[in-house]
């Protein structure tokens, strides 16, 4: 008997050895595999129990409003994965993974990393892998979470501001999927950064593929809008079998080829409003994209069709398919089969759903419920049901332990042991620093007199100081230290006192090697051990670099005679604008004023003179990010509204909502202040009732009015005030606080029974001017009635001035007729209006048959007293005003654009000297599209969607403004065009800025053409604002569900090492056939682009655009293109042509003659719409605006397709002909040899492009001159006999080597 | 002949079939061309614009604004009165359909609303029920349309009158705008604008040509008829001011905008989709270049699927709009005309013009834009030559 039980002993444990680990299994990723199916093989316990419940805090979501939360929901809750005996989880705010004992909850390990780890791990033979907003894809051990390996995804350490955290510029949220041995993850949310996405030999960490070339893509937007927006890489990626899923935020996922990375699809414009979000999922015929709540969609996997299931986030079982759902008796679960209901039981799966084994689980507000799967697929049963507090998000099962987490923090373990169940909890540990550290804290703070915003602590030592500045303010600070150890210890102890992430992180580095994001500090405290390092002007430089401008200041601490050093190094080192003051024991650089070559915003239309034109000159292209994310849309007005944009000044955004204002650091993003009103009275103006506050909705709209295109601005900001129009009174709100500091009155006109009201506002210096009542045409001519009443406000019936210093009333003028709002400048001491009636008014008129007024006037009045200076009133038209203070030059136009007022022209230019009214010129039948930019000496003239603009006319004269065409030499009108946008072009010193499908640019120094920075929209208030040295881009799109990749605030800045893509618009008004003077053919480009030396690379093959054409042809057997990210190519020539090109051609042969691009056609209105709702609302204009839109004016200015003769044949020229060369892959000298010839010349015998660049992606160069050309160049390249790979070209540049057109 | 004794059929759709006829002859390819040439001067139609004329969309899409009928009271109402107010609260008239119109009763025994109270006591009048008419609230327009006793008498005035009827039966039968001309009462001023009015859109369906109807317009369900299913067709219905059984009706069009009333001038009010008028024209506001304005904006393509931001007030009208656009889409036209023409008959109805397409004007003080009209002629005169010489 005791033998036989020894015996049943041994046979047991021996079964459990052999039975119980092959039947547990791990739970490695996100939803359970690769597919994210939600579904394990793992049979759990007949009966759950908990076992251990471990609490955290709840999780806040990276991004910041409720549609972002719906859409993009990776960072929800905690997304544990379990590999063995260990939980792994990663932090979104303590920036590490934590390794729990699945059995007791304890904690095992912790690996830190440089930013949020907002991603599931993935775990795999015994090592973690997982990706953080740093940038990096990591490796750690599981047993003890030491670091394996680590990949960064980006091309530098370069950080930005990203969602309140300094992160990399190219974080990495594809999150992490493991497939046959290697693991996929991706880095950058913004295509115009460039977007990574890696396949990664999971043992070695070794790069199997990159694919870098779909940022810049030139694909179609939301609208059918084609712009240079591709993948944004942005939720955890799905593996197939052959396919790889890129999640794209917003949006619907991108595809490729899981084993190659080449792309395969990415249908943006077709996915329409509603479909598109983090969350993916697939089968090996169909993927899952999330639309709303937890619905998902159905779509194509190898075409990316999609199709019209939607149903709630699926498990998925082979060619099983579960979901929840509800009916009219409740919450059920349901099988389904296409369309097809297998069956449905009643279970509550609200929270979540997964497949263990034989049965479903369903995680619902307070329940969790096991489904017993049949072999019978038409039947199932409910297991059990058993209370579950507060429900569960995420269920996942392995081991035997069932693992629920919950939005509160949760985490709870179910297993089949009936134990009495710990509660874990980790309670912060704050330690007290000591008197010392707190005095001299407070000394830091008192000296650098700020106590909010961001510090960068260069140098923590031993933390004890940066503690007790944390305490002592509300500084969040950034401590980069270069002792590993330090940093590690300083982590633990601020994460043990609950600040870590929150108030504070540390990163191992120095002022130059961690490239923190510029102006981001309003402090920076050098430590005492970093003191040294700072001696090295390249170190000083990036340490001043962070500092914020308008008073940003660097404390170093130093005294006596290390106090005249460092004067003399900060004065070596030019840094800008800084001034060096001592206080005792410390020397402190300050970072004074605006940035240098900076300008503000003020105004509707950038300043008081209506130039549309912000004198920045600091913000040029190519641009980079500086920040991104922060205060959402919530605090704006809803963007159909088109309300006032932005105004920037003094290191302050100032915006606008829907009954508050709010200032955000220009710099980081920050708000800094909002004031609440009862009532801004801008209902009916910025926003009526048509707006509707649903953001999880499609019918989340407000439809198009003119806004503040007619009313203007009822604002206007100086650096230390905000002037507010409520009513009759202008409030003075305190810049600096938000706090109201003075009430305006406008005072009642004599006589006047109606009482006062504040039109118009706008500032000359001192002088604050109040439009003086509204001018109410409605009440004074009547109107057939309609709701629609801006008309009303566009125009006041007087002008009053005040003191906006004291509030005093200066002068106040009436108006003959009317002061139209658009037609109120200043400038130089004078104040300019437009005295008239609009359009509709003369309507009312004409239908009474009574005549139309014949005084109207242009009236120049003393800004100090209002006394008239001289007055026009001939030939007196228009809607506009503009005054260029700089060459005293006035400007009667129209402004007529779409989602402007129906009283708006489009026709006629007057230009008078300011000082006395003299007309200087005069075209009163030119066409345009307003409203006309003053960029210096020029008028540029606006575009409407799918127009090119009239073109560019000089300031003094009038004359047509020609500028050379780069390809043919000749002179040519200068235009811009566009794709879709419903805003107006604004400039600044180097840029235009508007939205082209998504945010797009003209760069007015490359003159490349229409660009775009892909990713997001720009609003339909031109939001895009150059000024204080920053081009500004708050989130204005308040109300758009539109499937963009990213909608949130962000900043940019100059960054020269971007990419920079467009499409030319030179060549609109060439003849076809004209000759080619110089060109470049940037073979595999995403679009065309000038180079600083003048030559226009044209990308081939074209990807579209309002471009011109020049004939290219190429053969060759498998020959194909390639493209990586500039950043990831150097050598010689140009990073952005060695970066892409054509491998294993024969021939190219080019032909240097023009042939004219057609503006891109518009699509039907039914599909511009199709994502905004049954009939669209994107273009609500009235049946009237139709009938006179100016898109029929322009027509005659749009260039046409000139049907020409057959021209002659060119006489053969000399050309200088240069061949870009760079490998795009990995060889090895000698294994990619070829020659090359011209005209069947030979030029180049057994070329080997590694061998003279000495590395991949490295450009290589050869210029062959007095080549002859006639009608064709044609390139011939010869593999040679034995090359393991064919030949590659990357660019070939075009010279004419005398002029072929007489300038 | 005088207001109110003879109902004439418009034939604009006649005028259509007749330009279209002649173009068998030589002179009427002439004829043609000239009209293409000139409409084009017209059809200034944005890319994006829908292929539907603003008339017929409005008539498809734009449900008109309900006016607001108020019966005040006090205590409990009668039998009789209630059904009294039936016809006023979505029952429509005995036989006939329902009108843009929502009901309020106000209890004054029990409802104490000072607005209301306001209203009543401006109503002047102690005899209850009483029945106030307004107009739509979306219009914003303050004036009283009716205030009076509640009768049946009165019941009947707010929501019939023979114009508005024979509107109703014009746009049923397929008039493109229905041109309302409000007489003063001076004959020979009267006659001088009716003739210039007229004359002009005679000329007008003569010039003007509708959008060709895309299909996929049709398909997206913006409108109803087939690719050739509209005609343009314009009529002018005159009425006088004076006219007792059109009093609430002329009130309506008197307050549309605040200076009318004081206006002793003649009146034309284009009246189109489910009866909403533009604006209106007035004395020598009625010329050729607000006339070419209104008709050209209604015949044009539309882009208006926010009603609000177009110009225009609803009239109120007793017609059944949906049972309309069906009839005359799934072909029971004559049935329903036929109903239409009955009612119409039974009552006395203001005497109407009919607009025949004919040859252009003299010149008058405004004229089509007379450069770009030139062009348009001399290209329509070198294309007639090459159809002529082609002909030879």
């Amino acid at each position: 008997m005791i033998i036989n039980l020894k015996l049943l002993g041994w046979v047991g444990l021996i079964g459990l050895l052999l039975v119980g680990p092959a039947k547990a299994d791990d739970w490695p990723m996100w939803r359970a595999d690769a597919n994210r199916s939600a579904s394990s093989p793992e049979e759990l316990p007949e009966q759950l129990h908990l076992q251990w419940t471990r609490q955290y805090s709840p999780r806040v979501q990276v991004w910041d409003d409720p549609l972002n939360h719906d859409l993009m929901s990776y960072d929800r809750v905690f997304e544990p994965v379990v590999l063995g005996e260990r939980v792994l989880i990663g932090f979104n705010d303590t920036d590490k993974v934590v390794a729990l004992d699945l059995r007791s909850g304890k904690e095992l390990w912790a690996f830190y990393t440089d930013g949020p780890v907002r991603f599931a791990p993935v775990a795999w033979q015994e090592k973690v892998y997982f990706t953080s907003d740093d940038g990096h894809l990591y490796c750690v051990g599981a047993a003890d979470g030491q670091l394996k390996w680590k990949l960064r995804g980006g091309p530098s350490a370069q950080k930005v501001l990203g969602n309140q955290r300094v992160i990399s510029a190219w974080p990495a949220r594809g999150g992490p999927v493991l497939r046959d041995g290697r693991v996929y993850f991706a880095a950058s949310i913004w295509p115009f950064m460039g977007t990574f996405i890696y396949a990664v030999d999971a043992e070695t960490g070794k790069v199997a593929w990159v694919n870098d070339g779909t940022g810049a893509q030139f694909i179609k937007q939301p609208h059918n809008a084609p712009s240079f927006a591709g993948v944004a890489p942005q939720g955890a990626l799905v593996a197939t079998k052959d396919i790889l899923l890129v999640p794209g935020g917003r949006s619907i996922p991108a595809a490729f080829n899981r084993h190659t990375g080449e792309f395969l699809h990415y249908n943006l414009a077709v996915s329409g409003k509603g479909n598109g979000g983090s969350f993916v999922a697939a089968n090996e015929t169909e993927y899952f994209v999330h639309t709303r709540l937890r619905g998902v969609r159905n779509y194509e996997l190898k075409s990316g069709k999609a199709g019209k299931l939607t149903n709630s986030e699926p498990v998925l079982d082979g060619t099983a398919f579960y979901t929840a759902g509800t009916n009219k008796l409740g919450a059920l679960v349901r099988s389904i089969n296409g369309t097809n209901t297998l069956w449905e039981v009643k279970a509550d799966a609200s929270g979540d759903l997964i497949k263990a084994g034989q049965r479903l689980y369903a995680a619902g507000s307070n329940s969790l419920t096991a489904i017993a799967l049949t072999a019978n697929p038409l039947q199932a049963r409910v297991a059990w049901t058993q209370p579950l507090p507060g429900g569960a998000e995420r269920l996942l099962a392995a081991n035997g332990v069932l693992l629920a987490v919950s939005l509160d923090g949760r985490i709870r373990a179910f297993g089949a042991e009936k134990v009495k169940p710990a509660t874990l909890r980790d309670e912060p540990k704050l330690s007290q620093p000591d008197d010392a550290a707190v005095a001299k804290a407070k000394s830091i703070l008192a000296a650098a007199d700020t106590s909010e915003g961001y510090a960068l602590w260069l140098g923590a030592d031993d933390g004890a100081l940066l503690q007790s500045v944390i305490a002592n303010s509300k500084l969040n600070v950034l401590a980069v230290e270069p002792d590993a150890a330090r940093v590690d210890v300083l982590r633990r102890r601020l994460d043990a006192a609950g600040l870590y992430g929150k108030r504070a992180t540390a990163h191992i580095g120095d002022a130059a090697s961690f490239m923190a994001p510029p102006y981001v500090a309003n402090l920076i405290v050098v430590g005492e051990s970093s003191v040294p390092r700072l001696r090295v002007a390249e170190a000083l430089r990036a340490a001043f670099k962070s500092l914020r401008p308008f008073g940003g200041v660097m404390l170093l601490p130093v005294s006596g005679g290390a106090q005249a050093e460092f004067k003399q190094l900060v004065e070596a080192a030019k840094l800008e604008r800084a001034k060096v003051t001592t206080a005792e024991g410390h020397l402190l650089v300050t970072r004074e004023g605006a940035l240098p070559d900076a300008a503000d915003w003020t105004h509707q239309y950038g300043d008081v003179g209506n130039t549309v034109k912000s004198d920045d000159a600091r913000v040029k292209a190519p641009l980079g990010l500086l920040w991104f994310g922060g205060s959402s849309n919530m605090e704006v007005l809803p963007r159909h509204g088109h309300g006032p944009p932005e105004q920037v000044i003094g290191g302050r955004l100032i915006i606008q909502g829907m009954s508050s204002f709010s200032a955000r650091d220009v710099y980081t993003g920050r708000m800094l202040w909002k004031t609440e009103f009862t009532d801004l009275g801008t209902f009916g103006i910025y926003f009526d009732k048509s707006y509707t506050n649903t953001p999880l909705s499609t019918a989340y709209n407000q439809r198009h009015i003119p806004g503040a295109n007619g009313r203007g601005a009822n604002y206007v900001a100086t650096e230390d005030a905000v002037y507010v129009v409520v009513g009759s009174a202008c409030q003075m709100l305190d810049a600096k606080t938000g706090k109201l500091r003075q009430t305006i009155q406008l005072p009642p006109r004599t006589g006047d029974g109606s009482g006062p009201e504040w039109g118009y506002i706008g500032l000359l210096d001192n002088v604050l001017l109040a439009g003086d009542g509204f001018a109410n045409y409605t009440q004074k001519f009547g109107s057939v009635v309609k709701s629609n009443t801006i008309e009303d406000f566009s125009a006041s019936a007087g002008l009053a001035a005040f003191d906006r210093h004291s509030g005093k009333l200066l002068w106040r003028v009436p108006a003959r007729y009317s002061f139209l709002h658009n037609g109120i400048v200043a400038g130089n001491g004078r104040i300019y209006c437009l005295d008239k009636l609009p359009g509709s008014a003369e309507d009312k008129l004409k239908r009474r048959g009574s005549p139309l007024p014949s005084d109207y006037r242009v009236a120049a009045l003393d800004a100090a007293t209002g006394k008239p200076l001289w007055e026009q009133s001939k030939d007196i038209f228009g809607t506009w005003l503009s005054y260029s203070k700089q060459h005293d030059v006035l400007l009667l136009a129209g402004a007529k654009a779409s989602d402007r007022l129906k009283d708006e022209v489009g026709e006629g230019m007057t230009a008078y000297r300011g000082a006395e009214g003299k007309i200087l010129w005069q075209d009163l039948k030119r066409k345009y599209t307003g409203p006309c930019i003053l960029h210096n000496e020029l008028i540029l003239t606006s575009a409407n969607s799918y127009q090119a603009s009239s073109g560019a006319f000089k300031l003094l004269d009038g004359t047509p403004h020609l500028i050379q065409n780069p390809l043919t030499g000749k002179l040519e009108p200068w235009r811009v065009s566009r794709a879709y946008g419903c805003n107006s072009i604004v400039a600044s010193e180097n840029l235009l800025t508007f939205r082209s499908g998504a945010a797009g640019f003209y760069d007015l120094l490359s003159q490349s053409g229409t660009g775009n920075l892909g990713g997001f929209r720009s609003s339909c208030t031109a939001n895009l604002v150059v000024a204080n040295g920053v081009l500004n881009a708050p989130d204005y799109t308040r109300t758009c569900t539109c499937s963009y990749q990213n909608q949130t605030s962000l900043a940019l800045v100059h960054m020269p090492e971007m990419e920079l893509w467009a499409y030319t618009q030179f060549g609109l008004d060439a003849t076809d056939g004209d000759r080619i003077e110089r060109v470049g053919i940037n073979f595999g480009a995403p679009g065309d682009r000038r180079a600083a030396d003048g030559t226009m690379w044209l990308d081939y093959p074209s990807v579209g655009g309002d471009s011109p054409t020049v004939p290219v042809s190429v053969t060759g057997k498998g020959m194909n293109y390639f493209r990586r990210h500039a950043l990831q190519a150097s050598g010689e020539g140009l990073p952005w042509v060695a970066s892409s090109g054509i491998r294993d051609c024969e021939t190219i042969t080019i032909t240097p003659e023009i042939f004219r691009p057609s503006i891109t056609k518009p699509p039907r209105s039914k599909d511009d719409d199709e994502d905004e709702g049954k009939f669209g609302s994107g273009k609500s204009t009235t049946a009237k605006d139709q009938t006179v839109t100016p898109a029929a004016a322009l027509t005659d200015s749009t260039p046409k397709t000139k049907k020409t003769a057959p021209r002659a044949p060119h006489p053969p020229a000399p050309y200088t002909v240069r061949l870009h060369f760079a490998d795009p892959e990995a060889m090895a000298v000698g294994e990619r040899v070829f020659s090359v010839a011209l005209q069947g010349q030979p030029v180049l015998a057994n070329f080997d492009v590694v061998a003279v660049a000495g590395a991949p992606h490295r450009g290589v160069v050869r210029e062959f001159k007095g080549v002859i050309i006639g009608k064709d160049l044609k390139i011939s390249f010869t593999r040679a006999p034995g090359a393991k790979a064919g030949p590659v070209l990357s660019g070939v540049e075009l010279l004419a080597e005398k002029p072929l057109v007489v300038k | 002949m005088s207001a109110g004794h003879q109902i004439q059929e418009s034939a604009g759709s006649r005028a259509g079939e007749k330009v279209k006829n002649q173009c068998a002859t030589r002179p009427s390819q002439f004829l043609l061309a000239l009209a293409i040439a000139l409409s084009l001067l017209f059809s200034r139609n944005a890319a994006q614009a829908c292929s539907v004329p603003v008339f017929r969309y409005a008539l498809e899409k734009w449900a008109a604004d309900e006016y607001q009928a108020i019966v005040f009271h006090r205590g409990p109402l009668t039998t009789a009165q209630q059904a009294l107010m039936q016809p006023l609260d979505g029952e429509g008239l005995s036989g006939q359909p329902t009108a843009n119109i929502s009901l309020q009763t106000v209890d004054l025994a029990q409802n104490h609303d000072p607005a209301l109270l306001a209203q009543w006591q401006k109503l002047g009048s102690d005899t209850l029920p009483a029945l106030l008419l307004k107009y739509p609230q979306k219009s914003r327009l303050t004036a009283q349309l009716f205030a009076g006793p509640l009768t049946a008498a009165a019941v009947q005035q707010v929501l019939d009158s023979p114009a508005r009827r024979e509107i109703v039966r014009r746009i049923a039968q397929g008039d493109s705008v229905v041109w309302v001309f409000l007489e003063t009462g001076d004959a020979a001023r009267d006659e001088a604008a009716a003739k210039v009015a007229t004359a002009r859109l005679g000329y007008l369906t003569t010039v003007l040509k509708l959008p060709t109807i895309e299909a996929q317009d049709i398909a997206s369900g913006l409108v109803s008829v087939p690719k050739d299913g509209l005609k343009l067709t314009f009529s002018l219905l005159r009425m006088n001011r004076k006219d007792a059984a059109e009093s609430v009706f002329a009130r309506m069009l008197l307050h549309s905008e605040p200076d009318l009333l004081e206006l002793q001038e003649p009146m034309l009010f284009p009246v189109f989709g489910r009866g909403r008028a533009l604006y209106a024209l007035a004395g020598k506001g009625i010329n050729h270049e607000t006339l070419d304005e209104a008709a050209t904006f209604l015949t044009g393509r539309c882009s208006c699927e926010v009603k609000e931001l177009n110009p225009g007030l609803d009239l109120l009208l007793t017609a059944d709009w949906a049972g309309l656009i069906k009839a005359q889409s799934d072909g029971s036209r004559a049935t329903l005309l036929q109903q239409q023409a009955t009612a119409a008959a039974a009552a006395l109805a203001p005497e109407t013009v009919t607009i025949i397409g004919g040859p252009a004007p003299a010149p008058g003080p405004t004229q089509l834009p007379l450069l770009p009209a030139a062009a348009g002629a001399l290209v329509a005169l070198l294309f007639a030559g090459y159809l002529w010489w082609r002909k030879e």
